[in-house]
C-alpha cells in the first residue's frame, strides 16, 4: 500500500527537491561571492534584513553561511513546503476520492486507517526525500566554497521543516474532511496557510499581533534554529510542531472513519427542485467571459495574491532602502545589494518597485499565470472540451484567439490588482509613483503573459506533455539570471537570455518600443504557429 | 426531403498498422435512421470524428446535406447535433451553466425545449457535473445535441450508461425527430439498441465497410444461444433439419444450439417434446461477428 500511495508523490516531490536543491545550492554559493569581510557582510545584511520580515524570519548571524542560508533558504522554503503539505493533504483526503481511487481502495478490502497511515507515511518520505536532496546539493557548493556546515545542522534545520510540512499536511487532511469538493479544500486550506503565516510574521513588527502567535505552527519552526551557529536547537518547538501533525492527522483519520466516501461529516442538506433549463448568466453568452467565469476562484486567488505581493514589495521599499542608505557607498556587499535591487534606474523608490516588482517578482507571475492557462488549453484537448466546442459552429481560428484574448483579460486584471497593492504600499510608504509610468509598466507586462500564451500555444500542439515543464523552466531561469549575472560577476549579454530583462525598467524609463515590439512579435510568432496548428492537426483523445 | 444527408466516398483515415478507417463509401438518406454497427475498435468512432472533421482524412471526402465536411466545418456543425462517445470533463461547472454555455453559440436553441429534454430525462442541470453519474453524464450529453432542433444527429454509442427506462426515453426522442423530418446517424455495438429505432444499418469490421442493409436483412445477423431440457429423448432429428440451426450439441436431454435470425421453426420443432427448461441468451455483437463472418474470412 506504501508503494502506492508514493507514486502521485514521485514528480511533486522530485520538482521540490529540485526547487530545494537549487536555492538552497545558489544561495551557498552566492554567499561566497559576499566578499571576505564576513563581519561586515553580515552586518550589512542584518541591518537590512528586518525589511523582509513580512515574509523571512528575522536574520541571525548573517556573519555565517549557514546563518545566512537558515534565514533566506529555508526562510523561504518553509512557505513553500507549507503549501505542499496543504496541497498534498487535500489531495489524499478529497482529490483521491474524486477521481475514484479511494472507491477502488476501499472495496479492495483495504482498511481506511491503513489507507490514511499510507499516505501519510508516503507524504513523510517524499518530503524526506526533498529535503535531503537539498540539504546534500547546500553540503556539497558550501564544502566546494571553503564555507563548510555541519551536517547535524542542517539536519535539524531540515527535520524541524519536515515537522512543520507534516502539520500543514495534516490541516489538509482536515479541512479535505470538511469541504466536499478538492478544489474548495484547497482553497480553504491555502487562506488558512497564509492567515497563519502572516499572524506570525506581521507580529515581529507589530506587537498586536504578538499575542496571537502561539497559533500559527509557522512561529515554532522558526524557533527550532538547527542551523544558526550558537543558538540552542529548539527541540520544544519541533515536538509541539510533532504533536500538532499527530493530532491533525488523527482528527482527520477520525472523520475518515466517520464519514461516507465522497460526502463530509456534516449532513448536506435535502437537494431542492430540480433545475431543468439553460442557465442565463451573461457572462456564459461569451467564450472569453465563459472561460474566466468558470476559473472565478483561481482567478480571485490570483489577484488577491498580486494585490498583496505588490503590496509588500512596495511596503518594504522604505524600510529596506533607509537600511541600504546607511551602508558605506565603498562596501562590497552594498554594491551589490544595490545592483540587484535596481537602484540606480530613476529615484531608489522608482527602482526598487520597478526591479523586484516589475521586473521580477510581476513578470514571474504573470509569466506563471500563463502558464496555468497554457495547461488549461492542453487539458481542454485531452479531456474533451476542445471536441466539445469544436462540435459547434465555431471555427478552429476563433479558439485560439479566443484563448490569447481570454488570456489577456486574465492578465489585465492581474495588473489591475497589482496596481491596487502599489498604490496601497506607496501610500504606507509615503511616496508616489508616476502614474503615466505605472501604466506603461503594466501595460508591457501584457507581453510578458502573451509571450508564454504563444510559446505554450503552439508548443503544445505538438508535445502537450511538456509543454508546462519547458515553460517552467523558462520562466525560472528567466527569473534567476538578472539576480545572478552581477554576483557572479557575468558579462552583460547574459542578462539578455532572459524573457523578463527584454521587459526593462519601463518605470523608471518609460515605455520602450523595441523591446515592446519584440515581445510582442514573439508572442504573435507563437500565436501564429498554433493558429496554423490547429487549423491542421486532429482534436482529441 | 429526399436526396443524401450523408456522403462518403473512399474515406481512409490511416493510423498505420492496419488500423483505422479504409475506403468508406457510405450514403445515409435523408429523414432515415441509420445504425453504425461494429464491434470495439472496429472504426466507428474514426468514422465520426471525421463527419464531424474532429479528425483530418488521409484520403477521400465526406459530405453533409452536399457541404464538404473539411472546406465547410462551420457550416456542417449548424445543422448537426452531436454525441461524443466520451463524454468531455466539466469540471465544477453546473449542468444549467454548460447547456447556458453552449446554448450561446447557437442562435436557433429553444429554452423551452431544453426543458423539456431535462423533464423527459429527468435531468437536474442545477447540480455541478463533477457530481453527475455516469447516466446522468450521458443525458446531459445528449440535451446537449438535441437541444437545437438540428437536421442531422450524428451520436456515438448514445445509451452508454442510461438505465432501461431512460434508454425507452432516448428511443422515443430518436422516432420523433424521425417524425419531423430529421436524418439520425447512430453507431452502436448492441444489435438490440439498432433493431429498436433504426431504418438502415451499416456494418463495420477492422476499418472497412462489410455490409449496408435493411433491418429485415439484419436478422440473419441476429443469433439466440439456446439451451434445452427435455424430460426424455430430445428431437434431435427434427432440430438438425431447422435450415437456420447451427452448433446443435446434444448431452444425454439437454441440447445447445445456436439460432440465427427468426425462432419460429425451432419453436415448433419442439411442439411434441416435453421441455423441462428453456433458455435464451443473446450473445454480444462480436460473438455474432465472429459466427457471421469468420475473422479470418476476406472482407
Amino acid at each position: 500500500m506504501l508503494r502506492v500511495a508514493l507514486r502521485p508523490n514521485v514528480w511533486t516531490s522530485v520538482g521540490f527537491a529540485a526547487l530545494a536543491a537549487i536555492l538552497l545550492a545558489f544561495l551557498a554559493a552566492t554567499y561566497a561571492a559576499l566578499g571576505t569581510d564576513r563581519a561586515a557582510a553580515g552586518r550589512d545584511l542584518e541591518a537590512i534584513g528586518p525589511a523582509f520580515s513580512f515574509i523571512l524570519p528575522l536574520p541571525e548571524r548573517l556573519d555565517t553561511n549557514a546563518g545566512y542560508v537558515a534565514w533566506f533558504g529555508y526562510g523561504q522554503l518553509s512557505l513553500t513546503f507549507a503549501f505542499w503539505g496543504v496541497l498534498a493533504g487535500t489531495y489524499v483526503a478529497r482529490g483521491e476520492e474524486e477521481r475514484g481511487l479511494a472507491d477502488m481502495w476501499l472495496s479492495a478490502g483495504t482498511p481506511r486507517w491503513r489507507l490514511l497511515v499510507a499516505h501519510v507515511g508516503a507524504f513523510v518520505v517524499g518530503v524526506s526525500a526533498a529535503l535531503a536532496a537539498g540539504g546534500l546539493a547546500c553540503l556539497a557548493v558550501a564544502w566546494a566554497t571553503g564555507e563548510p556546515i555541519a551536517v547535524g545542522a542542517l539536519a535539524g534545520q531540515s527535520a524541524g521543516i519536515l515537522a512543520l510540512t507534516v502539520a500543514f499536511f495534516s490541516l489538509g487532511l482536515v479541512v479535505g474532511q470538511l469541504v466536499p469538493t478538492r478544489r474548495g479544500a484547497l482553497g480553504i486550506g491555502a487562506l488558512v496557510l497564509v492567515a497563519l503565516f502572516l499572524t506570525n510574521s506581521l507580529s515581529r513588527q507589530w506587537d498586536a499581533l504578538s499575542g496571537a502567535r502561539w497559533i500559527s505552527p509557522f512561529a515554532y519552526y522558526d524557533r527550532v534554529h538547527g542551523l544558526v551557529p550558537g543558538l540552542a536547537f529548539g527541540t520544544a518547538s519541533l515536538v509541539v510542531l510533532v504533536l500538532i501533525a499527530i493530532g491533525g492527522i488523527s482528527l482527520a483519520l477520525l472523520t475518515f472513519l466517520s464519514r461516507d466516501i465522497g460526502a463530509t461529516l456534516g449532513r448536506r442538506g435535502m437537494p431542492g427542485a430540480p433545475r431543468r433549463l439553460p442557465a442565463t448568466n451573461p457572462l456564459l453568452r461569451s467564450q472569453i467571459l465563459a472561460t474566466l467565469y468558470d476559473q472565478r476562484v483561481g482567478l480571485f486567488i490570483w489577484c488577491l495574491a498580486m494585490a498583496w505581493q505588490s503590496f509588500f514589495v512596495t511596503r518594504m521599499a522604505g524600510p529596506f532602502l533607509r537600511a541600504l542608505a546607511l551602508v558605506e557607498p565603498g562596501d562590497p556587499t552594498g554594491a551589490q545589494l544595490r545592483v540587484v535591487s535596481g537602484v540606480g534606474h530613476g529615484t531608489p523608490f522608482e527602482g526598487f518597485v520597478g526591479f523586484e516588482w516589475f521586473g521580477g517578482l510581476a513578470g514571474l507571475a504573470l509569466a506563471g499565470f500563463a502558464i496555468t492557462q497554457v495547461a488549461r488549453w492542453s487539458g481542454d484537448d485531452t479531456e474533451g472540451r476542445l471536441e466539445a466546442l469544436l462540435s459547434a459552429p465555431m471555427p478552429r481560428t476563433r479558439v485560439v484567439i479566443e484563448r490569447a484574448l481570454a488570456l489577456g483579460v486574465g492578465a489585465v486584471l492581474l495588473i489591475a490588482a497589482s496596481h491596487a497593492g502599489i498604490t496601497a504600499g506607496a501610500i504606507v510608504n509615503d511616496s508616489v509613483l508616476d502614474g503615466g509610468r505605472l501604466a506603461v509598466a503594466g501595460l508591457m507586462l501584457l507581453p510578458i503573459a502573451a509571450v508564454f500564451g504563444g510559446i505554450g500555444a503552439a508548443a503544445s500542439a505538438w508535445r502537450p506533455r511538456v509543454t508546462v515543464a519547458l515553460l517552467a523552466a523558462i520562466a525560472l531561469v528567466s527569473f534567476m539570471i538578472p539576480f545572478t549575472v552581477p554576483v557572479i560577476h557575468g558579462p552583460e549579454w547574459l542578462n539578455h537570455l532572459s524573457v523578463f530583462d527584454l521587459y526593462g525598467t519601463p518605470l523608471a524609463d518609460g515605455f520602450t518600443p523595441w523591446r515592446f515590439g519584440l515581445l510582442g512579435g514573439v508572442s504573435l510568432l507563437g500565436f501564429g504557429v498554433a493558429l496554423f496548428a490547429m487549423l491542421r492537426r486532429d482534436i482529441g483523445r | 426531403m429526399g436526396g443524401d444527408a450523408i456522403l462518403t466516398q473512399s474515406l481512409t483515415k490511416d493510423y498505420g498498422g492496419g488500423k483505422g478507417l479504409f475506403d468508406l463509401t457510405l450514403s445515409v438518406h435523408d429523414g432515415e435512421v441509420f445504425g453504425y454497427l461494429g464491434p470495439n475498435g472496429a472504426g466507428k468512432t474514426t468514422t465520426i470524428r471525421l463527419l464531424m472533421s474532429l479528425i483530418r482524412p488521409t484520403r477521400g471526402a465526406a459530405t453533409v446535406f452536399g457541404l464538404d465536411t473539411v472546406r465547410r466545418s462551420v457550416d456542417v456543425k449548424r445543422v448537426v447535433g452531436y454525441l461524443p462517445g466520451e463524454l468531455a470533463q466539466f469540471g465544477g461547472l453546473r449542468g444549467d451553466e454548460i447547456v447556458g454555455s453552449f446554448a450561446a453559440l447557437r442562435p436557433d436553441v429553444d429554452r423551452a425545449f431544453v426543458g423539456q429534454l431535462s423533464e423527459r430525462l429527468d435531468l437536474d442541470l442545477g447540480r455541478r457535473y463533477r457530481e453527475y453519474s455516469r447516466g446522468n453524464k450521458q443525458k446531459l450529453g445528449i440535451v446537449l445535441a438535441f437541444m437545437h432542433r438540428p437536421r442531422l444527429l450524428i451520436l456515438d454509442e448514445p445509451t452508454g450508461g442510461l438505465d432501461p427506462l431512460n434508454q425507452q426515453t432516448f428511443y422515443a426522442l430518436v422516432r420523433e425527430t424521425r417524425e419531423r423530418g430529421a436524418t439520425v446517424f447512430l453507431s452502436s455495438h448492441v444489435l438490440s439498441e439498432v433493431e429498436a429505432v433504426c431504418d438502415r444499418v451499416g456494418i463495420i469490421r477492422e476499418g472497412k465497410l462489410v455490409k449496408v442493409a435493411d433491418l429485415d436483412e439484419l436478422n440473419e445477423l441476429h443469433q439466440r444461444r439456446i439451451e434445452v431440457q427435455f424430460a426424455g429423448e430430445p428431437p434431435l432429428a427434427a432440430l438438425r433439419a431447422i435450415r437456420n440451426v447451427d452448433q446443435l450439441v446434444a448431452n444425454g436431454s439437454l441440447v445447445r444450439c445456436v439460432i440465427r435470425g427468426d425462432a419460429g421453426a425451432f419453436v415448433r420443432a419442439l411442439g411434441g417434446a416435453h421441455v423441462v427448461a428453456l433458455t435464451s441468451e443473446e450473445p454480444s455483437l462480436e460473438e455474432s461477428f465472429l459466427a457471421y463472418y469468420r475473422s479470418d474470412a476476406p472482407v
